[in-house]
């Protein structure tokens, strides 16, 4: 654990959160370095169950993707007043893709997948340093990602505020992504382009504050601007029965609104933990999420952690599984990505860890099933909606 | 979107204010130290949990981590 230098190390349950991004991934101690090194390794394995009723092109094997996830961390003490945080992940994906959607004999929308060509691996590696002063923090991040078509630089600045005698913490961050897309095979499909760009930007404000002695509270506030090429290269739309490239906006806005709590029973030894989103953009997406974990610590340093989230969202303002139109009425923007439905989904898991001295372990197993509530003739739900299944094994070491 | 900002704002103030009505001492804090009371990503294993999310899910963001990569598929 932390040992303060300067402030209360316990403001480190109170670092603000930073929304999800590259470049921003500021939620270690706002308050103090750490004061010895820790290695963290981990394998996680991700499957997606196959949909019922889907067709495949040239291929029996419909089997969606499959994810081998490699990762590894270094934190380590820099001086008195910082600390260095080094993160390596390698992913391994194979399967097959939605790709596009067809009208079935029965007048319903079916998927149709790519075929279990996707053969592709991603790379990426972060370094965060941090400084701390007497009563605030500040983190830059620099971020790299890379998969044979994609390719992401990021940078993130995390500045943390420490108010009131430690119990609030206020924390504004920024980050930027520069995202190139080269997408596979665009000599042969005219729908993919050959090279392509995006960059993503993020302001976030958030504020954390002890209630009492065993409640956090959490909020904050975040903006999202992407610019360039959103479209997926790899989707196809079917209009009047012709396939056309998935094609959305240049644009997006979003803003991200996040409520978290912390309650510790000491009786029980044992914590609530309470997380809430919401997501709206200008793509006509709203986007509700609650997850609950319960923490309960056992005798000889074992600990089990329930978990059960639950997400939903509407559909894009252009997503539709295919177009039948008149062709001058045909709009410019339009998906059938299932991602950009309407659904909702459940998932429920189980984290069991073990400390054993300086080192820790942690089995970790989650099911997410997107709930299939699709009426006929609904237009704005995918047939394409994924179940997957993610398991993680996790080891550290703290020197 | 604009009473959405609207209302995050006047929540944002009042935990402000409250913040200063109510202090917890330094040594009242043990158990809000404790790893499970941390707010976001905490582990490897969260890491990847967000960037699966990130990955499968349209709305995204609030919990500090997800790592780039296009998210495609």
């Amino acid at each position: 654990m932390a040992i303060t230098k300067k402030i209360t190390p316990t403001l480190a349950a109170l670092t603000a959160s930073a929304a999800a991004m590259p470049g921003i991934s500021g939620f270690a101690s706002a308050a103090s370095p750490i004061t010895e090194p820790r290695i963290s390794i981990s394998t996680s394995s991700y499957q997606e169950q196959a949909i019922d009723g889907i067709r495949t092109t040239g291929t029996d094997n419909a089997d969606r993707y499959d994810i081998e996830v490699g990762q590894f961390q270094l934190v380590a003490p820099m001086g008195d007043n910082a600390e260095i945080d080094f993160r390596l992940a390698k992913d391994r994906m194979s399967g097959a893709s939605p790709w596009f959607v067809v009208e079935g004999a029965d007048g319903e929308p079916v998927q149709v997948m790519s075929g279990a060509t996707i053969d592709d691996e991603r790379k990426d590696a972060s370094l965060e340093y941090k400084h701390f002063n007497d009563s605030s923090a500040i983190s830059v991040i620099l971020g790299i990602s890379s998969e044979n078509d994609y390719l992401s630089h990021n940078i993130g600045v995390v500045v943390d505020q420490e108010l009131n005698n430690n119990n609030t913490t206020v924390s504004v961050g920024y980050s930027f992504s520069d995202d190139n897309i080269t997408a596979t095979d665009s000599e042969l499909f005219f729908s993919r382009p050959e090279k392509e760009n995006k960059s993503v930007q993020l302001l976030s404000l958030n504020v954390s504050h002890a209630v009492n002695k065993n409640l956090a509270f959490q909020t904050g506030l975040s903006y999202e601007v992407q610019k360039g090429f959103l479209s997926d290269p790899y989707k196809l739309v079917m209009v009047n029965n012709i396939p056309l490239a998935d094609s959305r906006p240049d644009s997006r806005y979003a803003l991200i609104y996040v409520a978290n709590l912390r309650q510790y029973f000491p009786k029980s030894t044992a914590a609530l933990k309470i997380d809430y989103r919401y997501y709206a953009d200008n793509w006509g997406i709203d986007s509700h999420t609650l997850s609950l974990i319960w923490h309960q610590n056992l005798t000889n340093n074992w600990s089990v952690a329930p978990m059960v989230r639950y997400y939903k969202q509407n559909e894009a303002d252009f997503f539709a599984n295919y177009l039948v139109t008149a062709e001058n009425q045909a709009s410019i923007h339009h998906s059938s990505d299932y991602r950009l439905s309407k659904f909702d989904a459940v998932s429920y898991g189980l984290t069991l860890t073990k400390q054993i001295g300086r080192m820790g372990i942690e089995l970790s197993a989650e099911q997410y099933e997107s709930t299939d509530s699709r009426k006929p003739g609904d237009s704005r739900t995918s047939p394409g909606l994924v179940d997957f299944s993610l398991v993680s094994l996790s080891a550290s070491y703290e020197f | 979107m604009k009473r959405l900002i609207f209302r995050s704002f006047i929540l944002m103030v009042s935990i402000a204010y409250l913040a200063s009505c109510a202090e917890v001492k330094p040594w009242q804090k043990e158990n809000l130290a404790k790893p499970e009371m941390q707010f976001g990503d905490q582990t490897l294993s969260d890491r990847i949990k967000s960037h699966t999310y990130f990955s499968k899910e349209s709305a995204h963001g609030g919990t500090g981590s997800s790592s780039g990569g296009c998210g495609c598929n």
